[in-house]
C-alpha cells in the first residue's frame, strides 16, 4: 500500500492533501470505533508540508505524504494522548515519542490516535474507556488487542498503515484477527522513549500494514539508536525493504517448534499453516522440527513479569503530574486512591497482582522465580536458532472470537497469548502475516520468529507467504 | 501461599494506593486466586543456579557524555499537571 501510494505522490499523480482528505472522509464514516482522536487540521497541515517537499523533490522519503494512524499510547506533542484510559483525561504531552518524531521527520502525515486496550492491557480491545473496537471483517467479533484500533484502521482503510505496540502479542494478535500484517521488532530495535510504559522489559513499538513491505518501510523509519532510551540497542536503522529482498532470494531453513503444534489448534488454523508449509517447500525452503521445551511455562512467567513491571510503571498515575485529579480537597493519600480508582477493571486487577508479586515475602517465590524461568525460555530459542534461520508457528489457537465471549475470564484470555508471549520474553523479532480464512470467513495469521535483529529474514519469510501462499485483498479506494 | 482472599486484595490495594469497591475486591479475589494457582506450576521447574533474567537484550547500562542539552522548561512540563503553582506541582495536604 505505502509503496503504491508513494509512487502516485512522487509522480504527482496525486497530492498528499488529496490523500489525507480521502482518509479523513473515510474515518468520518467509520463503523469500527478505531480512532480515539482524529486530528483533521494537523493532518492537512502536515500533508501541505509534504506536498511542498514532493514538489521540490527535496528530502522525499517513502513515507512523505503517507497518512498514518498512531496507537494512543505514543506521546504526540500537543495532540491528546489517552492510553484509552479515563485517568489521563485530555492530557496533551509536551513532547513527541522518538518514533513519532522520526515519522514526522520522514514527512508522514498523522490522521489521529488509535483505540486500544487501556494501557495496552488486553487481547481483545474490549478494555477501552472509549468503547470496544469492532473487527472490520465481522463486527460481531473482536479485532484482537491490545493494538485493536491500529489493526482495524488498516483493514478498514482508515489509515495507509499504523503503529501499534507489542508487549505479549499486542501487534501480532490483532494483525492475525483482522487479516493484516504486524511486526514486533527485536527488543531494543525501536526506541521506547515517549511510549507510555506497560512492561518496560517487554514493550516494543511495531508497524502494522496491509502488506509486508508496508511494515518494512515503516520499521526503517522508526528503528535505530536513541540516547533517550537506555535499552535501545546501539545500532543504526537499516533499509529493511532492501534486506528483505536479499533474504527473499535465499532458501530458508525454517524451524517448526513441536510444542506449538501439540493439540488445541483450531482445525482451519492448522490446515492453513500446513498448506503454507507445503507451498513454501515447493519454493525450495526446508522445514525441520525443533523443540522449545519451556513453552508451557511462558504464560505464567509473562503474567508475573508483566504485571510486576506494570504495577511499578503505573504508580506514576497519581493525580499529581498528569491527567485528572479526583478528591483534590482531601489529604494526599486519599487523593491518590480516589484518582487511581479511575483505572479500568483489567488495569486494577494487574496492579493488584503485580503489587502482590513484588511484595515482601512473595518476591522470590513469584517475581524472581519467573525471571529465572524466563532465562530458560530464552535459552530454548538460542538453542533452536543454532540450526534454523526462522521459526514458524500459529499466532493464536483460533480466529477472532465474539465480543464479550472471554471478558469475564481473565485467565482464559491470558492463555490465548501462548504463541506470542515467548517471543517478548526472549526479546525476539516476529511477524504475523495472513495465511487464509476459516470456515466462518475470519482471517488466520501465521507467525515467523527470527533471531535477535533478524527482522529482514522474518520479513522475507512473511513475504514468501504473501507471494506464494495467500494474500488478503486490500482496497482503500484511492 | 494458600487462598487469595478479599482481605489480601484490600491490603494489597492499600499498598498500591488504589481504591476498590467491595464488589471489585470480591471479584478480584477469585480471579487473582485462579491466576496464582495457575502460576504455581513454575515451582515444578528446576531453576537452581539459573541467573534471573530481567531484560532480554542484556546490553548493560550505556553511558553518554555529561553535557547540558536543551530541554523543555519547567512551565511546559508542569503545565501538564492537574494543579500547579509557581511552576511547581501542587499537592493536597500530606498529613491527614
Amino acid at each position: 500500500m505505502i509503496l503504491e501510494l508513494h509512487e502516485k505522490l512522487k509522480t504527482r499523480k496525486a497530492s498528499a492533501v488529496d490523500l489525507a482528505r480521502h482518509y479523513l472522509a473515510r474515518i468520518k464514516k467509520d463503523q469500527t470505533n478505531s480512532y480515539i482522536t482524529v486530528c483533521d487540521d494537523i493532518a492537512l497541515e502536515m500533508a501541505k508540508a509534504a506536498d511542498d517537499r514532493l514538489a521540490k523533490g527535496e528530502d522525499v522519503t517513502v513515507l512523505t505524504g503517507i497518512p498514518l494512524g498512531l496507537k494512543d499510547l505514543l506521546c504526540t506533542q500537543g495532540i491528546r494522548t489517552t492510553c484509552a484510559s479515563k485517568i489521563l483525561g485530555d492530557y496533551k504531552p509536551p513532547y513527541d515519542a522518538t518514533s513519532v518524531a522520526r515519522l514526522k521527520k520522514s514527512g508522514a502525515v498523522f490522521l489521529g490516535k488509535l483505540n486500544m486496550d487501556e494501557f495496552a492491557m488486553g487481547g481483545s480491545n474490549e478494555n477501552s474507556a472509549f468503547g470496544a473496537v469492532k473487527n472490520p471483517v465481522n463486527p460481531a467479533h473482536v479485532p484482537g488487542g491490545s493494538s485493536g484500533g491500529s489493526a482495524a484502521a488498516v483493514k478498514a482503510g482508515l489509515a495507509a498503515a499504523t503503529l501499534g505496540s507489542d508487549t505479549g502479542g499486542s501487534v501480532r494478535l490483532p494483525a492475525a484477527y483482522t487479516g493484516t500484517v504486524g511486526l514486533k521488532p527485536t527488543y531494543g530495535r525501536v526506541s521506547r522513549y515517549g511510549l507510555v510504559a506497560f512492561a518496560s522489559s517487554l514493550d516494543q513499538i511495531g508497524p502494522m500494514g496491509n502488506t509486508v513491505a508496508d511494515c518494512a518501510a515503516l520499521l526503517g523509519a522508526i528503528a535505530g539508536h536513541d540516547p533517550r532510551d537506555s535499552t535501545c540497542a546501539p545500532r543504526e536503522s537499516e533499509n529493511f525493504l532492501e534486506g528483505m529482498k536479499q533474504h527473499g532470494s535465499r532458501k530458508l531453513k525454517i524451524g517448526v517448534p513441536k510444542e506449538y503444534f501439540q493439540g488445541g489448534l483450531a482445525k482451519d488454523v492448522g490446515a492453513s499453516i500446513d498448506r503454507a508449509m507445503s507451498e513454501l517447500k515447493k519454493q525450495g525452503h526446508s522445514f525441520v522440527e525443533v523443540s522449545l521445551p519451556h513453552t508451557e511455562h511462558s504464560v505464567a512467567v509473562y503474567y508475573l513479569v508483566a504485571v510486576s513491571e506494570a504495577s511499578s510503571n503505573l504508580s506514576r498515575f497519581d493525580g499529581v503530574r498528569f491527567g485528572v485529579r479526583v478528591a483534590g480537597d482531601r489529604p494526599l493519600v486519599e487523593m491518590y486512591k480516589q484518582t487511581r480508582a479511575l483505572f479500568g477493571e483489567e488495569v486494577k486487577r494487574r496492579i493488584i497482582l503485580g503489587t502482590f508479586a513484588l511484595s515482601a515475602g512473595y518476591y522470590d517465590a513469584y517475581y524472581k522465580k519467573a525471571c529465572q524461568v524466563r532465562r530458560l525460555i530464552k535459552q530454548d530459542f538460542d538453542e533452536a536458532f543454532k540450526s534454523v534461520d526462522v521459526l514458524i508457528s500459529p499466532v493464536a489457537q483460533g480466529t477472532a472470537y465474539r465480543l464479550g465471549e472471554k471478558i469475564s475470564d481473565p485467565l482464559q484470555m491470558y492463555l490465548n497469548d501462548i504463541f506470542t508471549i515467548p517471543v517478548n520474553l526472549a526479546g525476539l523479532p516476529a511477524i504475523s502475516v495472513p495465511v487464509g480464512r476459516d470456515s466462518q470467513g475470519l482471517p488466520i495469521g501465521v507467525q515467523f520468529i527470527g533471531k535477535h535483529f533478524g527482522e529482514a529474514e522474518v520479513l522475507a519469510a512473511a513475504q514468501q507467504v504473501e507471494n506464494h501462499v495467500y494474500k488478503e485483498e486490500a482496497n482503500h479506494g484511492f | 501461599m494458600s487462598g487469595f482472599g478479599v482481605e489480601t486484595v484490600k491490603r494489597v490495594a492499600e499498598l498500591a494506593r488504589l481504591q476498590l469497591t467491595d464488589p471489585e475486591a470480591t471479584k478480584f479475589a477469585g480471579q487473582i486466586g485462579d491466576v496464582l494457582k495457575y502460576v504455581k506450576k513454575l515451582n515444578a521447574v528446576d531453576t537452581s543456579g539459573v541467573e534471573p533474567m530481567t531484560n532480554a537484550l542484556e546490553i548493560g547500562t550505556p553511558t553518554r557524555p555529561d553535557e547540558v542539552v536543551p530541554s523543555p522548561g519547567p512551565s511546559t512540563m508542569v503545565g501538564a499537571a492537574p494543579e500547579s503553582v509557581f511552576d511547581s506541582y501542587k499537592v493536597p495536604q500530606v498529613m491527614g
